[in-house]
């Protein structure tokens, strides 16, 4: 309960930063009316862009009940918008005294990211949004049940699938370390969107990370390669 | 920039690491009915009934005595998983007479969380008593989960 109410409170803080960068970059923007006229250049193709999450390789450490792999790709429009798509591949197979749980699935992200950034714009400090599906089927056997004073129970879940549904928003940074390779990582709030059964709540839902409650946040770590286009 | 991008790297890598949960189970496994016992007829009052208490079922190997386990007027008990109803009997060590009680109920297996595993809610239907030391029964709650407890009321 205590962990719940603390991420909420987490949640509402991001959100808050988040809107007011948001909020301090429109300020700025109306002093500049003040000043000068904003010459507004049209959109331009800049690159496009190939990564890896690299976070998901800390799970063969941390996590070594959970094989993740997920891959992005996106579009650089003027270095200021960036039209997303994310997408992975996730399988658990946790064997713990009371259960054996196996899940597989897939997941795809589609959003944009939006470069807060003006003073240096090969680089990204910025948010971002994203939506979120996942394709995944998850069983369970060998369930032993114990009871203080009745017999022990065992029994097994048959294989389920399930879609789910969430939305994304995201706070981070991206900077290039060399030539078109870039570094960076996003802090994301999680919120679903497609409910659960509750019967049989996921260990791991593919993309969305270990389920425990409706609000998850997460940290995502990138690493990107881009073609450059119109570079000046 | 460069300064505020590592301070940030820092920081981003302190939030993961500081993420991880932990492994250990921190709920209860097992749902329980709650039931409380009013001895008011005064022949249960003077051979001090509810201090002496017993609740067992036949399929149990031992019993619930009340001044061990029970709180304000009450003891806990959980619904057999294994059948579709369950039989509870009464008693006290200074009473000549016992009294059964068979709850009717439905079971949900639910997965209670990655760290506890599973676990059964029960749901109460219905359920029937003998009447040699019972003047009524209340079902107050009838459902048990980990959220809550059944709520059944014995009037001796």
């Amino acid at each position: 309960m205590k962990k719940a109410i603390l991420k909420y409170i987490f949640s509402i803080l991001f959100l808050s930063l988040v809107c007011t960068i948001a909020r301090g970059q429109e300020q700025d923007q109306n002093d500049e009316l003040f000043v000068q006229e904003e010459i507004k250049e049209p959109l331009q193709l800049k690159g496009i862009s190939f990564g890896v999450n690299i976070g998901r390789f800390s799970d063969y450490v941390f996590k070594p009940e959970r094989v993740s792999y997920e891959g992005a790709f996106n579009i650089n429009l003027s270095n200021k918008y960036f039209g997303i798509i994310e997408a992975g591949y996730a399988t658990t197979n946790l064997n713990k005294d009371n259960y054996n749980y196996l899940s597989e699935g897939y997941f795809i992200k589609a959003g944009m990211d939006k470069n807060l950034l003006k003073k240096y714009p090969s680089d990204f400090l910025g948010i971002g949004f994203r939506i979120g599906n996942s394709q995944f089927s998850h069983s369970a056997s060998n369930i032993v049940i114990e009871s203080e004073r009745w017999e022990t129970t065992q029994t097994s879940i048959e294989n389920e699938s399930h879609s789910f549904y969430w939305l994304e928003a995201s706070f981070g940074l991206k900077g290039e370390i060399f030539k078109n390779v870039y570094l960076g990582w996003s802090a994301l709030v999680k919120i679903n969107v497609s409910g659960i059964d509750k019967d049989f709540i996921p260990y791991n839902i593919p993309g969305f990370g270990k389920y425990s409650g409706s609000i998850k946040m997460g940290v995502n770590y990138y690493i990107y390669y881009q073609i450059p286009f119109n570079r000046k | 920039m460069r300064i505020v991008r590592n301070i940030f790297l820092i920081a981003a890598t302190a939030i993961y690491f500081l993420s991880c949960t932990s492994d250990e189970c921190v709920f209860d496994t097992e749902t329980f009915l709650n039931t409380e016992v009013n001895v008011i007829d005064t022949n249960l009052i003077k051979i001090g009934f509810l201090d002496s208490m017993s609740v067992y079922s036949p399929a149990w190997t031992d019993s619930i005595h009340y001044l061990e386990e029970g709180v304000s007027k009450s003891v806990s008990f959980s619904l057999s998983p294994d059948d579709d109803f369950t039989e509870i009997i009464i008693t006290s060590k200074h009473a000549t007479e016992k009294d059964t009680i068979i709850f009717y109920h439905k079971k949900d297996m639910v997965f209670l969380s990655p760290e506890c595993g599973f676990l059964f809610n029960f749901t109460i239907d219905s359920f029937v008593n003998t009447g040699n030391l019972i003047d009524s029964v209340d079902l107050v709650n009838n459902e048990l989960t980990t959220d809550e407890e059944g709520y059944f009321k014995i009037y001796l």
